[in-house]
């Protein structure tokens, strides 16, 4: 049911104004070498960082005078800091999904995309690490949650699903790092190869860790990446269901619940997927890249992601249905504060971002429209951001206690640190495009060789 | 040491010089007395460890007897003494509160007169300068029971004759006397004895609320309470107060109603009232009490609060003595003379310019007097006004010189009880600053020579004592055989209340149960400690019934103008459970000024609006919510798995054993102690008097108003109230941490912060909490509290220099940091010192008293080990109203309470 004006061509994955293999390496290299940065990158350049800036003061303010600059309190105990780490090692789920799942799933289509994908999981997953320590009281101990040898002699709780998360994250970043690189490698030799200044020959010349092109090194890179791919099907199910967990594996309703790991997984696909097009969009229109990042590109995120608003709304449903089916009284209470407590209107619109909004997708128009795309895309990664800070409120403020139910109101400070990540995102990113060629040129190449046959 | 006379034994020697240390220790300065250093050190005297001495308190004029306990010369945590009657080994919350004031850096340190800073010969020098007039020299004080200071009064009466003299409490017993002596000719004071009590009917009265007279009050209450067979307390009133808390039966009630009420209580006991219709409800009301009280001749009686018209009371001594009730009478200590009408008299003498000098003496009328009185105005109107109190206030700001008096714990002091018992007591440090005794005043007054040795004052007054007796006095703080002897009642006449007709909204002045008449209102521990009934902190409202709120179209925090009598004051309205329609209610004791950073511009000045009666009530539009600890939350799931309510002798539903995979070995016959805690819902009155006990203890910050709104409340304990309308019934629960056994915050805490002992106590280790906070998100029971930032060492005492609060703190608590989570721990410290202990005289670990145990007036807290089944909280577990707080989660609570049981109206 691919939309009519996709079909038009035999090439299905690149257009026709892509045609030798050495247009690949041109169109994702030009930006890259040969052009000038525009005045307009320049502007994102100075905005983002103007907001990084302001956003990185207001952790150090928070480093500095503690928790209490937050809209936290006694009951409500955690806040933006716990959302915006789930959400954004949420968007970093995607990346490697269509890197790892994709590429062992032989899907090559994901050539043009894996790159800027896994940047952005490597991005994500970086402003994700933020919070764990940031959210702290004492920051400076957060290293006690590592076992270490110790005058002390203590070793953290293997229990806390705060010590599994911690090295989840830990091998989540480490891990990302290690595929992006990998990927990366044939890429960077070629830019080393190209001509250029001395200086940016020396640093891919760096980077490319004397990458040759040897049959030998392609043999071994390709067998390294797929292994990699291979772990890390598991790894990204494993992150997300155990940031699951710091919820689940506690006994608070609301939270307890069984269904949270997949249901995280899900939702992390989800965002993720919602930011991949954002990206894509962007990336594609500043760095003239149409020819390999096309509409069917599009087309297929677009129904992953109405696939992942479906489960989205069954995994609300669930949680509906478990809570009424269970009859536990504190369980219907969480559920009738959901729709009835102060925070409806958020919960309404969460609703309706993750769960309405998305169905648009089955008009098959709207798959390939970029005004289409942009605004579905923001309203589930507003949507999810607006169920991962739910997921907190509902249940800290409304406990088993009802004399210390206490509603959440977040201050400036949480607003500029999530501002502040979200511009470090879009700065790094800025940054990638303008260091690193932002689609994979080999693997893209090989696409289009397979197609041109 | 001139003043160290021969009557001074060589005990009272050591205890001053423990004074004096104590002094050199808290660094404030050298002593000016010489001093005696230990040569060989008394036995058992460590430094470190806590020493306890007997010594009082006043409040409201009345003395109260504690225990202080006293480590490095440092008064650390008052406690109640056990030997004096209005204490009975418990406190209040006003006992404990008034510790803080000694460490008060808004305390007044110099004398102040108008050229500026000046000591107290200068002082002297000006009150002498022109001999005063005998009949131009006035003197207010509040209520004065002190032997000592009213034999001072009179002499001074004696040395300037025709010399005006004013005791004045805004909160006062003039219509109480009045109505005795409408009723019998005699102006008395009625005193409840309610451990002989069956049924008990208060109209707008208080007795369990706060009062200078409550521990005894409720402690005599509570004894009942667990006595069988159950008794049964009816309550109307205005407002909910404690009292109406713990009522088996309740009804809000306007002034109009009470009187009505009165006059059909009056035809149902024989008398003749006027046959007016009464609401159905307030009907049903006045036939089951006068039933009861009629059945329960000799053992019940009717009680009506201070504030109610003089004929209520009229009314009540006559029911009361046809009842043959169980209430004796007693004459006002310190003189019987109606307060309101002196300070009246002395306004006017003052603006009619019949007075050069006028001293006030720890009273506060330019805040608390009648605003028609116009006080401020009477005291420019006079040329010398010399104020003398212990933290700034109106008076002393208006007044021309400014006396600071010292803490009543710095001086030695003797007051009579409500009973009439005379406690002596001694002083437990020396003066921080360059203050005086009330009764240093009253000698400069007569001699400008006079010195400062309230000591030989006191030791003066009871001269009758030998040294012995006195020692021994000292040593209890109570003269024995002191009390005054209950009087009885003449017979008296029936008067009755006139009802007044119902217009608009009435209002109720009632005095703030933290703050009282505003005395409190520096306290900063009084400011943060909420409201029993509406949980609000650091401010007042005007509360109003929900019909009353829609009628007037407002809601929960509009800004409203109350306005009475050409006067208003402004506040946020809340609805409040249990009130009258038609009746707004404003605590006194907020809206000071010039006070201090502590009490300024908190809440609004309701004496203001004194004497009132109707209201008018406009809105401003603005709006501010209250801050307040507790949201109001009608919950629809079922109360009973954490608020029970049991009618007398019923039991609770045994738990079902919740089945396991993980051993759980019984505590019973473990080889260490095994600390549990019991508390008994049936008899807590909310007073919080446990709250700031725990707080001053365990080194809880005052966090101030700002994070208190962020609701980021600090106190270890907290006290819910519950209203369970199903049974038509309402309690308090004090919610410490629950010490589970199976405690939910420490399988989630990274860094194992969160551990348990072999004593079964679930400890926090500050030093390896590095805040997750992940343990008050899965703790049920929401106990912990976070130290969102560094607040022990934010003061909330404006550009005051909040060093000295750092005096009080407990030595052997930890003192938070910034980022670390922090919760109730059974008072770990005693148990270590008991442990200690044990362990160095080879004996079994004794009796542990918690810090809120130790405070509650009415003996609800139960603690010690259930590992030993003798023990009274083995006992306690065993009860038949015993449960655990949400027992079903398989939390296993160590803490465990008894169920609030209501006396209702029997089904036959």
């Amino acid at each position: 049911m691919t939309a009519a004006h996709v079909r038009d061509t035999d090439r299905r994955w690149t257009l026709p104004s892509v045609n030798a293999l050495g247009d690949v390496t041109e169109t994702v290299l030009a930006p890259l070498m040969d052009r000038r940065a525009g005045k307009k990158y320049w502007l994102a350049v100075a905005v983002s960082l103007v907001i990084t800036v302001i956003g990185f003061a207001a952790m150090g303010f928070s480093f500095v005078y503690g928790p209490g600059l937050w809209g936290n309190n006694t009951a409500v105990v955690w806040g933006f800091p716990i959302a915006n780490y789930v959400w954004w090692i949420g968007i970093g789920n995607a990346g490697t999904l269509i890197s790892s799942l994709l590429l062992l799933t032989r899907q090559k289509w994901r050539a043009s995309i894996n790159r800027f994908a896994e940047a952005m999981t490597l991005f994500a997953v970086s402003m994700a690490g933020i919070f764990p320590i940031l959210h702290l009281g004492r920051q400076i101990y957060f290293y006690w949650m590592a076992p270490y040898p110790n005058t002390m002699g203590v070793w953290p709780q293997w229990r806390s699903a705060l010590v599994w998360d911690f090295w989840a994250i830990v091998c989540y970043l480490l891990f990302s790092i290690l595929f992006f690189y990998v990927g990366l490698l044939p890429d960077v030799a070629a830019l080393r190869d190209r001509p250029g200044k001395r200086g940016w020959r020396l640093f891919y010349g760096f980077l490319a860790m004397g990458w040759q092109g040897t049959p030998r090194q392609w043999q071994l890179q390709d067998r390294l990446h797929h292994a990699l791919a291979v772990l890390a099907v598991p790894l990204v199910c494993s992150v997300h269901s155990i940031v699951g967990f710091d919820f689940a594996a506690s006994m608070m309703p609301g939270w307890i619940e069984s269904l949270f790991p997949p249901y995280f997984v899900v939702g992390a696909l989800f965002s993720g997927f919602a930011m991949v097009v954002l990206i894509a969009l962007t990336l594609r229109w500043a760095m003239g890249l149409e020819g390999i990042i096309v509409p069917r590109h599009f087309d297929a995120i677009a129904r992953i992601i109405v696939a992942s608003a479906i489960v989205m709304g069954a995994s609300y449903a669930m949680e509906w249905f478990s809570a009424f089916w269970s009859g536990d009284p504190d369980e219907l209470r969480v559920v009738g504060f959901e729709f009835t407590g102060p925070y409806w209107p958020l919960y309404y619109a969460m609703l309706a971002c993750n769960v309405a909004i998305p169905q648009l997708f089955w008009v098959p128009k709207l798959r390939t429209n970029a005004w289409a795309l942009t605004g579905i895309s923001l309203a589930v990664l507003v949507g999810m951001w607006l169920e991962r800070i739910l997921i907190i409120m509902e249940t800290l403020s409304t406990g088993y206690e009802p004399s210390f139910w206490r509603l959440y109101s977040a201050t400036f400070v949480d607003f500029a640190i999530l501002a502040g990540t979200l511009a470090a995102f879009v700065l790094l990113f800025l940054i990638f495009a303008r260091l690193l060629p932002v689609c994979s040129m080999y693997e893209t190449r090989e696409l289009l060789a397979e197609e041109r046959r | 040491m001139s003043s160290v006379s021969a009557t001074l034994d060589r005990r009272a020697i050591l205890r001053m010089i423990a004074a004096g240390a104590a002094a050199s220790v808290a660094g404030c300065k050298a002593p000016n007395a010489k001093i005696y250093p230990y040569v060989n050190q008394p036995e058992n005297a460590l430094p470190g460890s806590i020493v306890r001495y007997a010594t009082a308190v006043p409040f409201a004029g009345y003395g109260r007897g504690v225990t202080g306990l006293v480590t490095d010369g440092r008064p650390i945590k008052l406690e109640g003494l056990a030997g004096h009657p209005a204490s009975l080994g418990a406190t209040d919350l006003f006992t404990e509160t008034a510790l803080l004031d000694l460490y008060d850096p808004q305390r007044l340190q110099t004398v102040t007169g108008p050229p500026g800073v000046a000591d107290w010969q200068s002082a002297a020098g000006a009150i002498h300068a022109r001999p005063p007039q005998s009949n131009r020299l006035a003197l207010l004080t509040g209520r004065v029971t002190s032997p000592t200071m009213l034999a001072m009064i009179e002499a001074l009466r004696a040395r300037y004759p025709g010399f005006r003299y004013v005791a004045w409490e805004p909160i006062n017993d003039d219509n109480a006397l009045a109505g005795a002596e409408q009723a019998t000719g005699k102006r008395m004071l009625a005193r409840p004895r309610f451990e002989a009590a069956d049924v008990v009917v208060a109209i707008g009265a208080d007795p369990l609320g706060p009062g200078p007279d409550q521990v005894a009050l409720a402690r005599a209450w509570a004894t009942r309470r667990r006595a069988g067979p159950p008794p049964r307390l009816y309550v109307a009133e205005p407002s909910l107060t404690n009292t109406g808390t713990m009522a088996d039966r309740r009804t809000p009630a306007t002034s109009a109603d009470l009187a009505r009420l009165c006059h059909r209580l009056a035809t149902l006991l024989g008398g003749e009232g006027i046959t007016g219709r009464l609401t159905p409800p307030l009907d049903d009301f006045a036939t089951h009490a006068a039933r009861d009280l009629l059945v329960a001749r000799g053992r019940a009686m009717i009680l009506v609060g201070p504030r109610q018209p003089p004929a209520m009371h009229a009314f009540a001594a006559w029911a009361n003595a046809r009842l043959a009730a169980p209430i004796d009478w007693a004459a006002p200590i310190g003189g019987d003379a109606p307060m309101g009408q002196g300070l009246t008299q002395l306004s006017a003498a003052l603006h009619a310019g019949e007075i050069d000098t006028l001293v006030v003496l720890d009273s506060n009328p330019v805040y608390a007097a009648p605003a028609e009185l116009d006080f401020a105005g009477a005291i420019k109107r006079t040329p010398m006004t010399i104020a003398a109190s212990m933290l700034p206030t109106e008076t002393s700001q208006a007044a021309d010189w400014i006396l600071p008096l010292s803490h009543p714990l710095e001086e030695w002091n003797d007051w009579r009880a409500p009973d009439g018992t005379a406690t002596i007591a001694q002083p437990l440090v020396d003066r921080f600053y360059d203050t005086r005794a009330a009764s240093d005043v009253l000698a400069l007054l007569a001699d400008p020579a006079a010195d400062a040795d309230s000591h030989r004052r006191v030791r003066q007054t009871w001269a009758t004592l030998d040294g012995k007796a006195w020692s021994a006095a000292v040593a209890s703080a109570v003269v024995p055989d002191s009390a005054g002897t209950p009087r009885s009642m003449p017979a008296a006449g029936l008067a009755l209340p006139t009802v007044a007709p119902v217009r608009g909204l009435e209002l109720e002045l009632r005095p703030s149960p933290t703050l009282w008449d505003g005395r409190r209102a520096s306290n900063a521990w009084a400011q943060e400690c909420p409201d029993p009934i509406t949980k609000e902190v650091w401010g007042s409202s005007a509360r109003l019934n929900g019909a009353d709120m829609a009628a007037l179209g407002l809601k929960d925090g509009d800004i409203v103008d109350l306005h009475a009598g050409g006067r208003s004051i402004r506040l946020p309205v809340r609805i409040t459970a249990g009130q009258a329609k038609g009746v707004v209610t404003v605590l006194t004791g907020y809206g000071r000024s010039r006070s201090g950073a502590v009490a300024d511009g908190v809440g609004a000045n309701a004496w203001a609006l004194a004497k009132a009666g109707d209201i008018a009530i406009t809105a401003t539009g603005e709006r501010r919510p209250t801050i307040s600890t507790e949201k109001q939350f009608v919950l629809d799931g079922d109360l009973a798995k954490i608020f029970p309510i049991l009618a007398p002798g019923e039991a609770m539903p045994k738990p079902k054993p919740e089945p396991s995979l993980l051993p759980n070995p019984p505590a019973k016959g473990a080889a260490a102690p095994q600390w549990a805690m019991v508390i008994d819902t049936d008899v807590c009155i909310g007073c919080n008097a446990c709250v700031v006990a725990c707080q001053a203890e365990n080194n809880v910050p005052v966090i101030g108003p700002d994070e208190m709104a962020m609701g980021r409340d600090m106190h270890w304990l907290r006290v819910d109230r519950y209203d369970v309308e199903e049974k038509d019934a309402s309690g308090f629960q004090p919610v410490p941490c629950m010490q589970c056994e199976k405690a939910p915050c420490e399988p989630v805490c990274p860094v194992e912060a969160s551990v348990h002992n072999s004593e079964g106590l679930n400890l926090q280790v500050y030093n390896r909490c590095i805040g997750t906070r992940t343990c008050q998100a899965n703790c049920p029971y929401k106990v912990r509290r976070f130290n969102f930032f560094d607040y022990s060492e934010r003061s909330v005492w404006g550009d005051a220099d909040d060093a000295s609060i750092t005096a009080q703190r407990n030595p052997d608590v930890t003192v938070r940091g910034r980022g670390v989570m922090e919760k109730c721990t059974y008072c770990i410290q005693r148990i270590s010192a008991a442990e200690h202990d044990a362990d160095a005289n080879h004996t079994p670990v004794g009796e542990v008293v918690t810090a809120c145990q130790a405070a509650c007036p009415t003996q609800a807290i139960t603690f010690g080990s259930i590992a030993d089944e003798d023990s009274i909280v083995s006992a306690k577990k065993a009860d038949p109203r015993h449960y655990g707080l949400l027992e079903d989660l398989g939390t296993k609570p160590r803490t465990t309470y008894l169920a609030r049981t209501i006396n209702g109206e029997d089904e036959a």
